[in-house]
């Protein structure tokens, strides 16, 4: 879902560090940010984002289509709980009765800020992509490097990204196999018989992880992994003009808008 | 007359998500009782084909039909009591936590009594040697008894055919020797074989017919004799028969062979003949 996608644009090109400030401004700024207004502002920015990176949109629809049963859990549960004074549907159990009172009822504002939060949400999930499928794995490791985090640590970060991949292709193996056996929980299994099925999907997802992990650690090792403190890198990264107009329209304007939705 | 047919495919195209065609036009009947091997370069459509087979995919153009029934038809679950499918690493295919149970997961998935799980279990493992180590973990074990289980599992869904991934990746000369000769007796026993494999000497010995598949089309298709007997047809989509008919082919006329020369036995009857040394 977040592969690297191949493609010569300015979101391509930009330095990752830059790329991975603004995913933090922007990933914080949705959450202080409260008027929808504003918001659908950032939604429209990622999709135009979204279209000069040359990234499918259609991912983007997948995305909402996988998120549907959270977004409609969000706004069920805002519309019950988040109060307001436009009542759309009365209160099953009345006010007067203690503690329990005014259950049921639905508001108009509930809707709505359910509405916001699943945005907020959506927001969130399409903006990892413009960094993800926009760098090459070994230039987000070498960025994050750059950016004061331990090797070992951002290798193990970006390692992490970039077996997701893998084991959705070992999930798929293992899910085939149980097919074959006549096993169809997974098609048209109840939640609970779902439930009690994972342990024979993870079972084997995490012994052939361990098994990758360990035969990784002795590849690498083998390679001199950790031999020095510090290490060089074969193509390095640095930040040019264009990189640092980026970051600092990129960075006002996302501070910007979180200042307009406080003083408007 | 023609024998009844096990599989039959016609005009399969497949072009997965993504628009990678992995199967253009194929066309393939495989009779009950056959025991075909399906070889071609990695990337030519050998697991897609099968797949195909098992039910797993659907034709985007075309049919498969399998004992009588159109794979577009009828469900994965039906399907596993037809055609079962030995997958290419043992370790995704592995998700109980004892042996008996990893076999019993498929006849326990198809609603079977009691009495019935337990003599398929207990039968299924008797046939791959397996019936003294039942309570062990099935990842603790070695390689080539992961995929014993796997066999295992495979036959107590009692399929009539039985498809092989590759069983042989990995294994050492012994363990592909054991793995396949489990197919060949399942084989004289009545079941179809459908082999994918790398293993030429291997296809040499026990299949005898040979599918070879190029860039996700049929290359060649018949008696694993003939098939070998064209390497330079072979070598178009870089596959070199075994050696033992390699060498057969470049000694033809003075061995004064009919056919080409797949099994060292054979070889060695040939030879003894052709320089008349009495044993």
């Amino acid at each position: 879902m977040i592969k690297y996608f191949y493609a010569d644009t300015l979101i391509h090109n930009l330095d990752p560090r830059v790329k991975i400030i603004i995913l933090a401004l922007i990933s914080i700024s949705i959450f202080l940010i409260t008027n929808p207004v504003i918001l659908g502002i950032i939604f429209v920015a990622l999709i135009i984002f979204w279209q000069v990176a040359h990234l499918p949109l259609k991912n983007m629809a997948t995305y909402f289509k996988f998120l549907m049963g959270l977004f409609i859990f969000l706004i069920i549960v805002q519309a019950l709980l988040y109060g307001g004074d436009t009542i759309l549907i009365a209160p099953v159990v009345p006010e007067f009765v203690p503690l329990i009172g005014g259950i049921g009822r639905i508001t108009l504002e509930g809707i709505l800020f359910g509405v916001f939060v699943s945005a907020r949400v959506l927001i969130l999930v399409s903006l990892l992509p413009l960094v993800g499928m926009t760098t090459p794995v070994d230039k987000l490791a070498l960025a994050i490097s750059k950016m004061g985090v331990n090797y070992r640590m951002s290798y193990v970060i970006t390692t992490a990204i970039n077996l997701i991949p893998l084991f959705q292709v070992e999930l798929a193996q293992i899910m085939d196999a149980q097919k074959l056996r006549a096993f169809q929980v997974f098609e048209e299994g109840r939640l609970m018989e779902k439930m009690k099925a994972y342990p024979a999907l993870v079972v084997p997802m995490v012994i052939g992880a361990m098994r990758r992990a360990q035969l990784m650690g002795v590849a690498m090792d083998s390679r001199a992994f950790g031999a020095q403190q510090y290490r060089t890198y074969i193509e390095d990264i640095e930040m040019v003009t264009r990189d640092w107009v980026v970051l600092i329209i990129g960075s006002i304007a996302t501070i910007g808008l979180v200042v307009v939705n406080y003083v408007w | 007359m023609s024998k009844e047919l096990a599989v039959d495919v016609k005009n399969l195209t497949y072009t997965y998500p993504g628009d990678f065609t992995a199967l253009r036009d194929i066309n393939l009947k495989v009779e009950k009782g056959e025991f075909l091997g399906i070889i071609g370069q990695n990337g030519a459509g050998k697991s897609t084909l099968v797949k195909g087979i098992t039910g797993l995919i659907k034709p985007t153009k075309g049919e498969i039909m399998v004992l009588g029934d159109n794979t577009k038809e009828v469900g994965i679950a039906e399907m596993s009591v037809k055609v079962g499918m030995v997958l290419q690493n043992p370790d995704n295919q592995l998700f109980a936590q004892t042996v008996e149970d990893e076999v019993a997961f498929g006849p326990e998935n198809l609603e079977l009594p009691e009495e019935e799980i337990e003599s398929r279990v207990q039968k299924a493992l008797e046939y791959v040697g397996l019936e003294d180590i039942r309570d062990v973990f099935p990842p603790s074990l070695s390689k080539g008894d992961r995929a014993k289980v796997i066999i295992a599992s495979v036959l107590a869904m009692e399929p009539e055919i039985i498809i092989f991934d590759e069983p042989t990746t990995g294994q050492d000369f012994r363990g592909c020797h054991q793995i396949v000769n489990v197919a060949r007796e399942l084989n004289e026993a009545g079941h179809t074989i459908i082999m994918i494999t790398h293993h030429m000497a291997l296809v040499a010995e026990y299949c005898s017919r040979v599918l070879v598949l190029c860039q996700g089309e049929v290359l060649m298709d018949g008696p694993t004799g003939e098939v070998f007997g064209k390497p330079e047809e072979l070598a178009k989509t870089h596959i070199v028969p075994p050696q033992i008919t390699v060498m057969g082919n470049n000694l033809w006329s003075e061995l004064g062979l009919d056919g080409a020369l797949l099994k060292v036995e054979k070889a060695k009857e040939v030879i003894r003949n052709k320089v008349k040394v009495e044993t």
